[in-house]
């Protein structure tokens, strides 16, 4: 059994990072003729950029902005690792697809990491195919300490139904299949953080945060993260996702 | 009449003006050789002793004294441009007939301003005058168009700019009265020509204007931005729903969506945003007045005429020069060798890399049928060498001048010049700031 300050101490709140923005987006691997490809490892080799990485299924990469506490840099992060990625990929005949929801047929190759490994020997294969089909945005906002990361976190969670709304481009499929995945995906309101830590037992997160998938999660990076917004090619919609939740948490901040 | 119905009644206007001009579009067609070339710079009145009325008294003095054929007012009270009519430069003459032109037109105004004991600002932003109901000069349009932006401005858009820690409040349109650009107006061969001549333009755009920034102080603030007046113009001026950013509409500032196909894909992007004016007989001239791209093109009378709006205006009409061989040069290349286009992606990253970073920034440029991401000093030498050749091509040669050009300003955009004058503080004093703009020659 964890006790709250070994669980809290596994969360990097600074206060030097409060209110910075990171970004994290999942994508697919495509070949020329729109089949899927697992090929995630091969692609980062190829592009040698720790803004590049893997995610589970090897059909899927994710790239990450460094925190930035302005919008232009965010927006100029996103558009340069897109252009890396694509011109990274283009060397392996593959493409980046941007794309909310994969075929129910695509591979279920996972990527070579014994953590992945695990999660698979531990989960159905509907369940795995769900994880593999979804792909996301998520938000983190850096937060100084664990009671403002729970008034940010509330206010999110508080929110969940607009910011799934308007993060949407599949008529809900991806948020269905993610719920499908998850289990828990509805994101508490937090008393406290003695009460964080009872959820964080309760449901099994309070050795390892990761295993926390609520749409709004209070991550070890020292930030909450918003998991529900879908995919899009589009930077200035993701720029306008975090104008929306800098807008609802400007209050609490 | 109500608002909607002008919009209505401009909108039918506009496309039967660019009905008749696309028409008849064998009247825009001429040789290389007969096309001219103008220079426009907006620059700003003032001085840290004297009030506004003595400032705007000042300001119309001097568009009094240079008379309306090189002088006009513009928005923010405090400013006037500079023009030059247009002047042939392929024709066997060369640059020195417009070089001429542009520095008198420059002298007078300098004359004048000095006979006031006042001051001319020459960099692109006022960074004195407050943001928030700045004084603007008191004609329909310039009331009219900021107050539709402040009006329909988008919800939740982002109204602080800075990457340096400092952020300035840019929610007010007239911001855009501080700003003060440098543009470059060459005449085209045809529609069609204008159509590919601003295509080059926005892919070779960034590469001079992250030398060239000049713009970086706001409200006696260091924005850490090697050039916010686009930035800050695009955010202030962002009245897109929605439902425009998630269908990846951008707005009529900077960049469009992609590059344009034809002369009708032109035009009809204009069309897609509000005239917000209201004057049938000329819709095409406002349409096009407010689509306020890094280059647009505009129609004057017979003339088809690229006007690359990017740079900011220079301290020195000399290097403003410098600025528009380069520019001219580049298309020139681009045009002789049928270059293949950057794909669109790419200067959207090198626009920003150079409008944030300045010489500090990475871009990507084409060298040797290889795509690269380098340092931009290296691209703008690989730009320059290339506008060099386009130049030799319509026999101007500019090489030396366009290498001691390049050799000051690879290194350092005055932004940085700037920011090194003020040692980098970030929230200099009004007489700091004014004194380091004298020692850096952006006040004369």
């Amino acid at each position: 059994m964890n006790t709250k300050e070994k669980f809290l101490s596994q969360f990097a709140f600074s206060r030097a990072m409060n209110g910075y923005i990171g970004i994290e987006r999942e994508r697919f691997l495509k070949n020329a003729e729109g089949l899927y490809m697992p090929h995630a490892e091969k692609f980062l080799s190829e592009i040698k950029d720790p803004h590049w990485t893997h995610e589970l299924s090897a059909c899927q990469v994710e790239d990450r902005t460094d925190p930035r506490n302005n919008l232009l840099e965010l927006k100029y992060d996103l558009i340069h690792n897109t252009n890396n990625g694509v011109y990274a990929a283009e060397k392996n005949s593959a493409k980046i697809i941007t794309e909310e929801v994969a075929a129910r047929d695509m591979p279920l190759d996972v990527f070579p990491l014994e953590r992945y490994k695990n999660i698979v020997r531990n989960i159905t294969e509907d369940r795995l195919r769900a994880a593999c089909r979804v792909a996301g945005t998520h938000i983190h906002i850096g937060v100084g300490s664990v009671d403002e990361a729970i008034r940010v976190h509330n206010v999110c969670a508080a929110h969940t139904s607009e910011l799934i709304h308007i993060g949407d481009h599949s008529s809900g499929a991806r948020i269905a299949l993610y719920k499908e995945m998850a289990g828990q995906w509805k994101s508490p309101q937090y008393e406290n953080a003695e009460h964080f830590f009872e959820t964080a037992t309760v449901e099994n997160f309070s050795d390892d945060p990761k295993h926390c998938y609520h749409l709004v999660r209070i991550s070890i990076h020292g930030t909450v993260e918003c998991r529900m917004f879908g995919v899009t090619p589009h930077e200035d919609e993701i720029i306008y996702w975090v104008e929306f939740l800098k807008q609802i948490t400007g209050g609490v901040r | 009449m109500n608002a909607r119905v002008k919009e209505k009644e401009m909108l039918s206007a506009f496309h039967e003006k660019v009905k008749k001009n696309i028409e008849e579009k064998e009247r825009f067609i001429r040789k290389r050789e007969e096309t001219m070339i103008g220079l426009e710079s907006e620059i700003g009145v003032f001085d840290l002793r004297h009030t506004e009325s003595e400032m705007l008294f000042v300001r119309d003095a001097i568009v009094k004294r240079v008379g309306n054929e090189g002088a006009d007012v513009e928005l923010g009270a405090f400013q006037l441009e500079l023009r030059t009519p247009p002047i042939s430069v392929f024709s066997g003459g060369g640059i020195l007939p417009l070089e001429k032109k542009y520095k008198d037109i420059t002298a007078v105004a300098v004359e004048e301003v000095k006979k006031h004991d006042s001051s001319i600002l020459r960099c692109g932003t006022n960074p004195f005058v407050r943001i928030h109901d700045t004084p603007r000069t008191k004609k329909e349009k310039y009331t009219e168009v900021p107050n539709f932006q402040n009006i329909h401005r988008r919800k939740f858009a982002e109204m602080h700019i800075g990457i340096n820690g400092p952020n300035v409040d840019i929610g007010d349109a007239s911001i855009v009265s501080l700003f003060q650009s440098f543009q470059v107006n060459m005449g085209a061969c045809s529609l069609d020509d204008a159509v590919t001549l601003l295509n080059y333009a926005l892919m070779t755009g960034p590469y001079l204007v992250g030398i060239g920034g000049n713009s970086r102080y706001l409200e006696c603030t260091d924005t850490g931005i090697n050039d916010v007046r686009i930035l800050a113009w695009e955010a202030s001026h962002d009245t897109r729903t929605a439902h425009d950013v998630m269908r990846g509409t951008k707005t009529r500032i900077g960049l469009p969506e992609r590059y344009f196909l034809n002369i009708e894909d032109y035009f009809g992007r204009v069309a897609r945003y509000p005239f917000i004016l209201h004057n049938p007989e000329f819709a095409m001239q406002v349409g096009i007045g407010l689509h306020w791209l890094d280059t647009r093109i505009k129609i004057i009378g017979d003339a088809a005429v690229v006007e690359f709006r990017m740079l900011p205006t220079q301290q020195k009409s000399a290097d403003e020069i410098s600025f528009a061989l380069a520019f001219i040069g580049r298309l020139l290349y681009a045009v002789d060798n049928k270059e293949e286009l950057l794909p669109f992606e790419l200067v959207k990253e090198n626009r920003l890399s150079a409008l944030l970073y300045g010489t500090r920034g990475n871009v990507w440029i084409r060298d040797g049928g290889l795509l690269k991401r380098v340092p931009i000093d290296e691209a703008i030498e690989i730009e320059i060498a290339r506008a060099i050749q386009g130049l030799c091509s319509i026999g101007i040669d500019e090489c030396d001048r366009l290498g001691e050009f390049i050799a000051r300003y690879k290194k350092n955009s005055p932004s940085e010049i700037l920011a090194r004058a003020l040692s980098g503080k970030k929230y200099p004093e009004r007489e700091e700031l004014w004194n380091a703009l004298v020692s850096t020659r952006m006040v004369q």
